[in-house]
C-alpha cells in the first residue's frame, strides 16, 4: 500500500514533467495547467505533512478472573499530521482476544479525529500485567514511506485473579483431627470483637467483659465473663515451592497455578478467622526478590496477598536448590507457626525438600506439606475425553520412594485433575485446626 | 467517499477526450475516442491496485496518447490528418489537466483497495479499513479539485495578464527548479525513511 502510493506521488511528477516539457517545446498554454495541477497537489499534500499529536484514554477494568471477558475501550485524539494513523494496543501472550481487534486504523483528514475503538480479550492465567502503551506508525499522506513509529503511556494495569473460583463460605472452627503438637496460640494482640465463649472470671480480666446475665443464671459466688478472641489467635506461614517441578502442565494448568488459588482461598478463610497469615517462596538460586507478606489478618492483609500471589512466577532454574529468606525462619522462630509448605513431589527435588523440611523443623514441629500431583493435569491434557479414576493412586505409587526421603510429616496429596479447590481448603483446615 | 464512486468520477474526468472525439463526426476520430474511453473504463474500473500487468502502464499511455493527438503529431505520423482534424487539438490539451485529476483518483482508488486487501490478511477489521479508506478518499479528492480549480484559476491569470506570460528558457528554469525541489523533498523523506 505504502509503495503503490509513494508509486502513484512519483508518476504524477512524471506526468507533470512530461506534461510542462511537452507544453514548453510546443508552447501550448493548455499544457501549462497540467504541470500547475501536479505542483499544487504536491505543494497542498506537502504542507499538511505536519507531525501530529495523538492523544489516548484507555479503558478497563483494574481486576478481572482468568478466561473472563473483559472490556477495552479506547479514546484516541489525533490532532495535526494528515495521513494514515495504524495502532495497536499491545497485549500480553497471556491474553486472548475474544470480540473484535487490538489493531485499528483510521485516516486523519483536515479536522482532528476523534476515534473510540472497543475490544473483548480474556486473560488466561493469572499475574498483574501492564497494559501502559499503545504503540502506532503514523504514515503521512504526502511521502508515505517516511512512516514514524511512536508509543503513548497509557499507564495502566488490570490483575488477573485465578480461574478458579475462590471458595466464599465460613468454615465453622474445627480442631485438628490429628494427634500432633497443637496450633500454638499468639500470646499478643488486642482482643477482638469476635465472641468465643463465657468462662468464670479470673484476676486480671476487665470489669466490662462481666456478662451480668450469665453472672445471674450461674451458681451464687461463680462470676462470669465473655471471652473475646485475639486478633492473630494463631499463625500459619505458607511456604510455596517455585522451582520447575512446580510448573509442569499448561501454561495456565500447572501445580503452582492450582498451588496459588490454594492459597488464596484458604489464606482468605483463614485471616476471616483472625488468624494472622504470612507468605514466602522457596525458590532455586536467584536471590530473594520473591513476593512475600509479613503474617498478619484482615482485609488489608487480604490485598497483600493477592497482590503477592499475582506476581509469582517460576524459577528458571533447572537446578534445585531450595533458598528461603531468612525473615521467614525469623518470624517462625518468634512465633512458632503453622507452616504450610506447597509443593510437587518430584524425584529431583525430593532431596532438597527433605533438607527444607528439616532446616523447618528446627523452628516449628506444625509443618503440614501439601502435595500438589502433576501427572494427572499432564495426562488430562495428553488424553483428553478418557476419565482418569485412579490417576492420584498411580501418582503416588509412583512418588512413593521419593515422598519416602522426606522426613515424616503431616502430608496431603492434592490431584487438581480429579479433587476440588473446597476439598484441599477443608482438609488442610481440618488437619491444621482453625 | 467509497473507491466504486471516486472509480467512476475519475472515469467521468478521463473520458471527457474521447466524447469530444466521439462528437467530431468523424468515424476515425470517432474510433480513436472509443479507444480513449475504453482505455480509461481500463484505467478506473481494472483491478491493477496489484502492481503487475500492462494495467499499471494505461495512466501514462493515455497521457502520452492525448498528449500526441493534441499536438497533432499522431495524425501526421499516420498520414492520417485529413480524417482526424486538428480542431480539436487545443481542446484536447485543455482537457489534458482532467485527465490527469481523473488518474491521481484513480490511483488514489487503487492504494484504497490494495490498503484494504493487504490489512484486511493482517486482522484489522474491514469495516474499519473502509471506512478509513473512505476518508482517505474523500480528502484526496477535495485535495485534488482544489489543485485543478487552483491550476485553471493560474493558467487564467497567465492568459488575462500578459506581464505574467514567460517565455521559453525562463519557463524551462523556472519548471526544473520547482521539479528539483520536489524531488528533492520526496527522496530525502526516503533516505530519511532509510535510517
Amino acid at each position: 500500500m505504502v509503495k503503490k502510493w509513494s508509486k502513484s506521488l512519483l508518476a504524477m511528477i512524471l506526468i507533470g514533467g512530461v506534461s510542462g516539457i511537452t507544453a514548453v517545446a510546443t508552447t501550448n498554454r493548455y499544457l501549462a495547467m497540467s504541470i500547475l495541477f501536479v505542483i499544487f497537489l504536491l505543494i497542498m499534500l506537502y504542507s499538511l505533512d505536519k507531525e501530529g499529536v495523538i492523544t489516548v484514554n484507555a479503558e478497563f477494568p483494574a481486576r478481572a478472573k482468568a478466561e473472563e471477558i473483559v472490556d477495552f475501550s479506547l479514546l484516541v485524539n489525533a490532532k495535526g499530521g494528515f495521513g494514515f494513523y495504524v495502532m495497536e494496543f499491545p497485549l500480553p501472550d497471556a491474553f486472548l482476544l475474544k470480540e473484535d481487534t487490538n489493531i485499528h486504523v483510521f485516516f486523519k483528514g483536515f479536522s482532528a479525529r476523534e476515534k473510540n475503538f472497543v475490544f473483548k480479550a480474556a486473560g488466561m492465567r493469572r499475574g498483574t500485567f501492564l497494559l501502559d502503551r499503545l504503540n502506532f506508525t503514523y504514515y503521512p499522506a504526502m511521502g508515505v514511506i517516511n512512516k514514524k513509529d511512536g508509543k503513548i503511556t497509557t499507564g495502566g494495569e488490570i490483575e488477573i485473579l485465578p480461574k478458579v473460583a475462590i471458595p466464599n463460605v465460613k468454615l465453622r472452627r474445627m480442631r485438628s483431627n490429628e494427634n500432633t503438637p497443637r496450633n500454638t496460640i499468639s500470646r499478643i494482640g488486642p482482643a477482638s470483637s469476635d465472641f468465643e465463649s463465657v468462662r468464670e472470671y479470673q484476676t486480671g480480666d476487665s470489669y466490662r467483659e462481666i456478662n451480668w446475665k450469665a453472672t445471674a443464671r450461674s451458681a451464687p459466688s461463680r462470676i462470669m465473663v465473655n471471652q473475646y478472641l485475639k486478633e492473630g489467635e494463631k499463625t500459619v506461614l505458607y511456604l510455596l515451592d517455585r522451582s520447575l517441578t512446580m510448573s509442569r502442565g499448561t501454561t495456565e494448568e500447572n501445580p503452582l497455578e492450582y498451588s496459588i488459588s490454594f492459597i488464596f482461598a484458604h489464606s482468605r478463610t483463614l485471616m476471616r478467622e483472625n488468624i494472622n497469615t504470612g507468605f514466602w517462596t522457596a525458590q532455586s538460586g536467584h536471590g530473594f526478590h520473591s513476593p512475600s507478606v509479613m503474617p498478619s489478618s484482615g482485609v488489608e492483609n487480604e490485598n497483600r496477598f493477592r497482590r503477592a500471589l499475582l506476581r509469582v512466577e517460576p524459577t528458571g532454574s533447572n537446578f534445585v536448590v531450595y533458598q528461603v529468606e531468612p525473615k521467614f525462619f525469623t518470624i517462625l522462630r518468634e512465633t512458632s507457626a503453622t507452616v504450610v509448605l506447597i509443593t510437587s513431589v518430584w524425584k529431583e527435588n525430593s532431596a532438597e525438600l527433605a533438607n527444607l523440611v528439616k532446616r523447618v523443623r528446627k523452628y516449628s514441629r506444625n509443618i503440614v506439606l501439601v502435595n500438589v500431583i502433576s501427572q494427572g493435569i499432564i495426562m488430562k491434557h495428553l488424553l483428553t475425553g478418557i476419565e482418569l479414576f485412579s490417576g492420584k493412586r498411580a501418582s503416588l505409587k509412583l512418588a512413593h520412594s521419593y515422598i519416602e526421603r522426606i522426613p515424616r510429616t503431616r502430608r496431603i496429596d492434592w490431584d487438581p485433575s480429579s479433587e476440588s479447590l473446597g476439598f484441599v481448603v477443608t482438609t488442610l483446615s481440618r488437619v491444621i485446626g482453625i | 467517499m467509497n473507491r466504486y464512486s471516486l472509480s467512476i468520477v475519475s472515469f467521468l474526468l478521463l473520458i471527457l477526450p474521447g466524447l469530444l472525439l466521439l462528437d467530431s463526426g468523424y468515424a476515425l476520430a470517432a474510433i480513436v475516442g472509443i479507444i480513449e474511453i475504453g482505455s480509461a473504463a481500463a484505467v478506473s474500473f481494472l483491478p491493477s491496485d496489484r502492481g503487475k500487468g500492462v494495467g499499471r502502464y494505461f495512466p501514462f499511455l493515455i497521457i502520452a496518447s492525448a498528449l500526441m493527438v493534441s499536438q497533432g503529431y499522431f495524425q501526421r505520423l499516420f498520414s492520417l490528418a485529413p480524417v482526424v482534424p486538428s480542431v480539436y487539438d487545443n481542446d484536447i490539451a485543455f482537457l489534458l489537466v482532467f485527465m490527469v485529476l481523473g488518474i491521481f483518483l484513480s490511483m488514489t482508488s487503487g492504494t484504497g483497495k490494495s490498503m484494504i486487501r493487504e490489512m484486511s490478511y493482517a486482522g484489522f477489521d474491514e469495516m474499519e479499513l473502509k471506512s478509513a479508506v473512505s476518508s482517505f478518499n474523500t480528502n484526496m479528492m477535495i485535495i485534488g479539485f482544489s489543485a485543478l480549480i487552483l491550476a485553471v484559476s493560474g493558467y487564467l491569470l497567465i492568459s488575462v495578464l500578459p506581464q505574467v506570460s514567460i517565455g521559453f528558457f525562463p519557463a524551462v528554469i523556472t519548471f526544473g527548479i520547482i521539479y528539483l525541489l520536489l524531488f528533492r523533498v520526496i527522496f530525502s523523506e526516503k533516505r530519511k525513511t532509510a535510517r
